[in-house]
């Protein structure tokens, strides 16, 4: 190798280096900055950003900088954010939180981690107090409904037909052992918006119909994937049929893929269309500039972002976002040509009425049901659910499978103790026990394999290890 | 160039004491060799000297100066590695003007300097070659080039001839002692070859299990061992044992085949009834003829042939003595054959070449 | 001659001032953020507690996780064992046309950030994904292949053996070149053949190379997180941790697991160090003519081109996969893309969050780098050329962050610093740039080794003897003649840091600071083009990844493989 060479290379390479720290990062430059911390994707970042900076500089004649934040999902944004504020009650150096939901917004302000901000009468007067029996925003103001999210299930249609199964209508029919391994479902320990459509269950058909449906549906899925975005593209990939989604991710596919291929279905009266929520955080140190995006989120300007295509003026440059505004004279006044959305959830009428403080109240008691009994003993269950399907006796079994050791009222009772690790770790071994009971072992063929493959390696192992230990003596 | 002063270096690792309370006095301009067989400590020694180890105890002092904590890049030494230790990535010309550009040497000197220090070793035409095209001799002569060119006080050599070919090593030996004579320079010279070490040395310091077993030119170590060892391990020798019967001049030794008298003075303190060994090199045994004239000689052997080689030039004999011990001799006119295999032979030693050493171990 | 060493026993001001840094470096960046992870597995309502391993021990979750992820371990380095040994055997043993790319053709498959072919192969491999259609299309099949079903495991190790089996091949290579041709020839003269020349001679001889080979895919199989991720395989420890890890609640289970897998790798790292310590980095720094290699028949050239062929093209589906969504316009249920367009490559380089990244990387893996470089080097330095108390122990360590997942690390990182001035959440620059280097830094530090191992101590000697001092010795004549070993290493580190995933998941928690492989877990999230886009993305960060490999290999050559273990 030419020396000369290697060494010119080398400086080439401390020169690129220096070259790219200096055009590199954080070359914050504007007056004022604004820290949000969002799982909202990089579209909608994008929009707010380009659109937040006009709307500033017309309001003050400053410029802001925004700072987005990262800490994964939703759940793992509500972790961070109580951890950070166990350290430091006054103020954690981040001023706002944006998307997750509702719940999380609704946790954070029972914590008391929000901070009231209650929008100028021009802005409050045009958005409704509440949208299918949910609230859009805090009584007291401390968190907004920025947008809306609508909860169904997402389905391919080819796949469909090429299997020759029904399309559903409900969340029940996702049970049908039909449709085994091709329902497509995500972790509610892992993704907000995964969670949701299996509180619902829970709140539609009561706890203990409730489980029963969610065991069969559990048995019915192929995987649980980290992200709920992740189901409406494996339904699109034809790795599953259906799955439940969020509207909005539905939307994106059936966009992308068209109509023909892709469905997407709102059970009637079995579904929920909820605010998803903004809120300054306590303590938020660019307070001032944390409320201009408040009202700019909020304003006509910030909401067609939501809706519109990108291209025609007011809308959004280069990202098609597919979410509803919360403003419901914007649905008559958006051209229909420029527009994205084509459902009007404030004309959708449903029956049902979503407790919210109850979801909020058990949320990780549920999940952590769901990730006991379904996900994590999903093997088990999904063999079992085989045998019976082999038996035939799915209706007679469904009961003692979708039984869960506590009733609706202890879980609600759960939550404080929830939080002291040991108990939880407690309950949860003996929860899986329980499951491993219900389900069996079921390992019998794969237990003598196992016991093979573990002693054939360890033999092998020992006879390497023996060799080479002999070998090295020999060699002094 | 310099003159060096041990005084009783000692070095030890782990538990191996490498070097053992050596003290020397190497004059200025001198060759001096260090001699030893492997592993007695003399490139341990001479890295002492470069600088490489720190003594554990004792001081070494160039020209009355200490250096003892002097690191190596102070030194002012010129050392030829073993393995010649040419820089891979440098020409010729570039190994051997390192030393100078450290020195700061303007250039049109270093120029001069390195251009003479290649011709001393015959190397001026390979300037631009790299290490590695070069033939182990050639790289042999730029490492003693390189380690010239500075102009050390002391130049050190660690076996600089053990890599090469038996033809080439006779050539580079004369070459050595012509540079050394050329410069005029401190040299102190490592080998575990005796013959290289005969040959070439001023003077030299036999080495034994890290301590100095004797000093001095080749003629007196070779003629006058102070042990065994040295006897042995210089030239070859024949080793009769005995008990000393008297320790005055001439002494004598009682032996198992006879009584030994020596004229040479012991380098040890004996007296009368020590157990030891009379050294008698092979050159100084001559046969004696039976037919000579009878009646008590001294220094006489009785034995029997073993065997004979033929040589041309010489003639090898070894003898079975009558105790069974094993003699050798050459007989430097081999014009007739003296007696063959099987032969009762009568050997003769004069006793001024008999040395009287203690009895090793 | 008792030692070639300088003098050794002197612990001079230097090399203690050296240490110093390390132990520094060390306990601040690798113990003390293990300690913190550590810590919360014994501490429960801050008492010490051993509870949470009894409930591990106990659950049945963890318990098939562990075995599972025991499996995954044993059934990948199979697997990786049956496709390497032939192939090694076959580039070693034997001389064929187009040998030589074949060889580089083997190297492939590790340019891959195996999240990055997970985008592909859904697209390949989904169950009406382009392989089944190919197949229902062509009437082979009339129902859809299930390739991901049984729960996973078998999709999971399927991806990591042809991700992991050019480290295997690379070590049975480095061995088989280590035996020397004249024992097997000489056995051979004795009346040895065949199988039993093989067991006799050939395999002991390049067993340890074997052993190194097979414990680094055990690990990686043992502690990867990426492909039980994509392939929802979670009843394993891996993903175990990491769920627990990112827990709502944080739950502390989540770290008596950690340690549990700490002390595995831990145990098989002492295993290899105790039976191969120090000895394999000479066995193939020395170079051996490899002269073994004879001439393949015409048959034995076709059944070789036919065996590595298909090897290198079941492993390349992934990547060809990623190289057709990066130019897809529409796929939807189709063989091949429906439309093509090469739009993503342009907007890589419009795109903020692309470029930004892009110069992220760029400057935290070159810092890393040079982290790397200034610690591996004088940690090679002083344990090749001296000799002070606790060398043993300073070795291990330096090569520990192989056997540490880097999710555990980062989490260290996240929880150790927090509310310091390292705070991540004030810039994750820093601790992006130590995570990094702390992970390469083993690479790096065997890269130099190996150098220095093959550089006569006598060199520097002759140095210092013509009146260079320590430094002016160190950069006038050692680290020329090591530097190519050194900007081999560099490369690696570099070009892994480039691609490393767990930390800059974790740690990157700021978009403008965001490396590349966090803008393609982002851009994987976004929702229609997302994939597309993050494939175009992980193109690059492919052909990045090839290069550097091409010009490490150039310049290691056969001595590659040494980087590659424990």
């Amino acid at each position: 190798m030419n020396l000369r060479f290697i060494r010119s290379f080398i400086r080439c390479f401390l020169f690129a280096g220096v070259f790219c720290q200096a055009g590199g990062p954080a070359a914050v430059s504007a007056q004022d900055r604004l820290v949000i911390v969002s799982p909202h994707w990089e579209g909608i970042r994008y929009e707010f950003t380009r659109g937040f900076d006009a709307f500033y500089r017309a309001e003050t004649g400053r410029t802001a900088e925004i700072e987005w934040m990262d800490v994964g999902g939703t759940s793992e944004i509500i972790r961070f954010i109580k951890s950070e504020y166990t350290g430091k009650p006054g103020g954690i150096g981040i001023d706002m939180m944006f998307g997750g939901g509702s719940d999380p917004f609704m946790e954070l302000a029972r914590l008391d981690l929000l901070a009231p901000y209650r929008l100028p009468e021009t802005l409050l007067s045009k958005l409704p107090a509440e949208v299918g029996g949910y609230p859009v925003y805090d009584a007291e103001y401390r968190w907004y409904g920025a947008t809306m999210a609508g909860f169904g299930i997402v389905y391919n249609k080819r796949v469909a037909e090429l299997v020759e199964l029904p399309l559903p209508e409900t969340w029940e029919d996702l049970t049908d052992p039909r449709l085994y391994s091709w329902v497509g479902g995500a972790d509610p320990r892992k993704s907000g918006s995964a969670h949701v459509p299996f509180e619902i269950i829970l709140q539609v058909y009561g706890w203990e119909r409730g489980w029963q449906i969610i065991t069969a549906l559990g048995a019915n899925a192929r995987g649980f994937a980290n992200t709920g975005s992740q189901v409406p593209k494996d339904v699109t990939s034809g790795e599953v049929a259906y799955g439940m989604a969020i509207d909005f991710y539905a939307w994106a596919q059936i966009n992308a893929v068209g109509p023909d291929m892709i469905g997407y279905t709102m059970p009637d009266n079995l579904t929920i269309l909820n605010p998803d929520g903004i809120s300054i955080l306590k303590g938020a140190p660019n307070m001032a500039v944390a409320q201009s995006f408040l009202r700019y989120i909020l304003s006509e300007a910030g909401q067609r972002l939501w809706m519109q295509k990108p291209g025609p003026p007011g809308g959004p440059e280069k990202f098609q976002l597919n979410r509803f505004t919360v403003l419901p004279h914007l649905y008559q006044r958006i051209d229909p040509a420029h527009t994205s959305v084509t459902f009007n959830p404030f004309t959708w009428e449903s029956s049902f009425v979503y407790d919210a403080e109850k979801g909020a109240a058990r949320r990780h008691i549920v999940d952590d049901m769901i990730g006991v009994f379904v996900i994590d003993a999903h093997a088990a269950l999904q063999r079992r659910w085989r045998r019976a399907m082999e038996e035939g006796d799915l209706a007679s079994v469904l009961p003692a499978l979708g039984s869960v050791p506590i009733t609706e009222e202890e879980s609600l009772a759960l939550g404080d103790q929830w939080r002291d690790q040991a108990f939880r770790n407690r309950t949860l071994l003996a929860w899986s026990r329980l499951a491993a009971e219900k389900y069996g072992s079921g390992a019998a063929g794969w237990a003598g394999a196992r016991y093979m493959l573990f002693s054939g390696s360890g033999l092998v192992l020992a006879g390497m290890v023996l060799y080479l230990w002999r070998l090295k003596r020999k060699s002094g | 160039m310099v003159s060096l002063t041990l005084q009783g270096i000692t070095r030890k690792f782990g538990d191996v004491t490498a070097v053992d309370d050596v003290s020397l006095e190497i004059t200025r301009g001198e060759l001096f060799f260090l001699l030893g067989p492997s592993g007695c400590g003399k490139t341990t020694l001479l890295r002492l000297i470069a600088g490489f180890y720190a003594p554990d105890r004792g001081n070494i002092l160039f020209d009355g100066q200490d250096v003892t904590r002097t690191p190596p890049h102070r030194r002012n030494t010129g050392m030829v590695f073993q393995n010649y230790a040419l820089w891979p990535h440098m020409s010729v010309w570039e190994n051997v003007a390192y030393g100078l550009g450290l020195r700061k040497v303007p250039s049109s000197e270093q120029k001069d300097r390195v251009s003479e220090a290649l011709r001393m070793v015959r190397m001026d035409a390979y300037g631009e070659r790299s290490p590695n095209q070069l033939s182990g001799g050639q790289q042999q002569r730029v490492a003693l080039a390189r380690a010239l060119v500075i102009q050390p006080d002391v130049v050190l050599l660690d076996e600089p001839l053990s890599n090469l070919d038996a033809r080439l090593r006779l050539e580079m030996r004369d070459e050595i002692r012509r540079i050394h004579d050329e410069t005029g320079t401190t040299m102190i010279y490592v080998t575990h070859d005796q013959k290289e070490a005969l040959s070439m040395a001023d003077r030299m310091a036999v080495m034994d299990m890290g301590a100095v077993a004797q000093t001095g030119d080749p003629r007196s170590i070779y003629a006058r061992p102070v042990s065994a060892f040295v006897a042995d391990f210089i030239g070859e020798t024949n080793f009769v044992a005995g008990r000393l019967t008297s320790a005055e001049t001439p002494l004598s030794v009682e032996t198992a085949v006879g009584v030994l008298h020596s004229t040479v003075e012991p380098a040890e303190g004996l007296s009368p009834g020590d157990e030891v060994v009379c050294s008698v090199r092979p050159e100084a045994i001559r046969v004696s003829e039976p037919d000579a004239a009878g009646g008590e000689e001294e220094n006489v052997l009785d034995g029997v042939v073993r065997q004979t080689v033929y040589l041309g030039d010489h003639e090898q004999y070894s003898v079975r003595l009558d105790d069974g011990t094993l003699v050798k001799l050459v007989d430097h006119h081999p014009g007739r054959r003296r007696a063959g295999p099987g032969a009762p032979i009568r050997l003769k030693c004069d006793a001024s070449q008999v040395v009287v050493l203690g009895k090793p171990g | 001659m008792p030692s070639s060493r300088f003098d050794l026993s002197d612990l001079t001001p230097g090399v203690l001032a050296i240490l110093g840094i390390l132990v520094l470096f060390f306990g601040l960046f690798l113990f003390y953020p293990l300690l913190h992870v550590l810590l919360n597995a014994f501490f429960a309502d801050e008492q010490f507690s051993i509870e949470f391993f009894g409930l591990m021990l106990q659950s049945p979750v963890q318990q098939r996780a562990l075995l599972n992820s025991f499996e995954l371990g044993i059934v990948t380095t199979a697997l990786t064992t049956i496709i390497a040994l032939p192939m090694a055997y076959a580039l070693v043993r034997y001389d064929f046309i187009g040998k030589g790319l074949l060889g580089g053709l083997a190297l492939v498959p590790m340019i891959m950030p195996p999240f990055v072919g997970a985008i592909g192969m859904k697209q390949m491999f989904a169950r009406f994904g382009s392989i089944n259609l190919f197949l229902l299309e062509t009437g082979l099949i009339d129902a859809p292949i299930d390739w991901f079903g049984g729960g996973g495991f078998w999709g999971v190790v399927i991806l990591e053996a042809l991700h992991l089996y050019p480290i295997m091949y690379l070590n049975i290579a480095a061995g088989l070149a280590n035996v020397d041709p004249s024992l097997e020839e000489s056995a051979r003269n004795v009346g040895a053949g065949g199988f039993r020349l093989f067991r006799t001679i050939t395999f002991p001889l390049m067993l340890p190379g074997y052993f190194a080979g097979a414990i680094i895919v055990f690990i990686w199989a043992f502690t990867d997180l990426g492909t039980p991720l994509i392939f929802e395989f979670r009843e394993v420890v891996a993903v175990q941790i990491f769920n627990m890890a990112t827990d709502v609640h944080a739950n502390p289970l989540g770290y008596a697991l950690v340690v549990f897998v700490v002390l595995v790798t831990l145990a098989l790292f002492y295993l290899s160090k105790k039976f191969f310590g120090g000895r394999h980095y000479e066995m193939v720094a020395r170079g051996h003519v490899m002269s073994a290699s004879r001439r393949a028949t015409s048959l034995e050239t076709v059944l070789i081109w036919g065996m590595l062929l298909s090897i290198t093209g079941i492993a390349l589906i992934p990547h060809l996969s990623v190289v057709l969504t990066s130019v897809t316009e529409r796929w939807f249920m189709t063989v091949l893309p429906s439309d093509y367009t090469l739009a993503y490559y342009g907007q890589i380089f419009e795109h903020d969050l692309t470029l930004l990244s892009i110069k992220n990387s760029l400057w935290l893996s070159v810092m890393s780098t040079v982290i790397d470089i200034v610690l591996g080097v004088a940690i090679a330095y002083l344990l090749t050329r001296r000799r002070f108390p606790f060398r043993d122990a300073l070795d291990a360590v330096a090569m520990l962050p192989l056997a540490l997942p880097g999710l555990v690390l980062a989490f260290g990182y996240i929880s150790g610093f927090s509310g310091t001035f390292l705070d991540v959440r004030v810039s994750p620059v820093p601790l992006l740039i130590i995570a990094y280097a702390v992970r390469r830094l083993p690479y790096m530090v065997r890269a130099a080794y190996a150098g220095f191992q093959q550089m006569s101590v006598t060199l520097e000697e002759a140095s210092m003897n013509m009146g260079a001092g320590p430094l002016r010795t160190l950069w006038k004549i050692t680290m020329p003649l090591v530097l190519a070993n050194v900007a081999a290493g560099a490369i690696l580190s570099f070009s892994f840091a480039m691609l490393e995933v767990s930390d800059s998941l974790i740690l990157a928690i700021k978009e403008q600071y965001y490396p590349i492989t966090k803008a393609i877990y982002s851009l994987m999230g976004r929702i229609t083009d997302g994939p597309y886009m993050a494939s175009a993305m992980g193109m690059l960060g492919m052909i990045l990844l090839a290069c550097s490999l091409l010009f490490t290999g150039k310049v290691l050559g056969k001595r590659m493989g040494q980087l590659f273990k424990v």
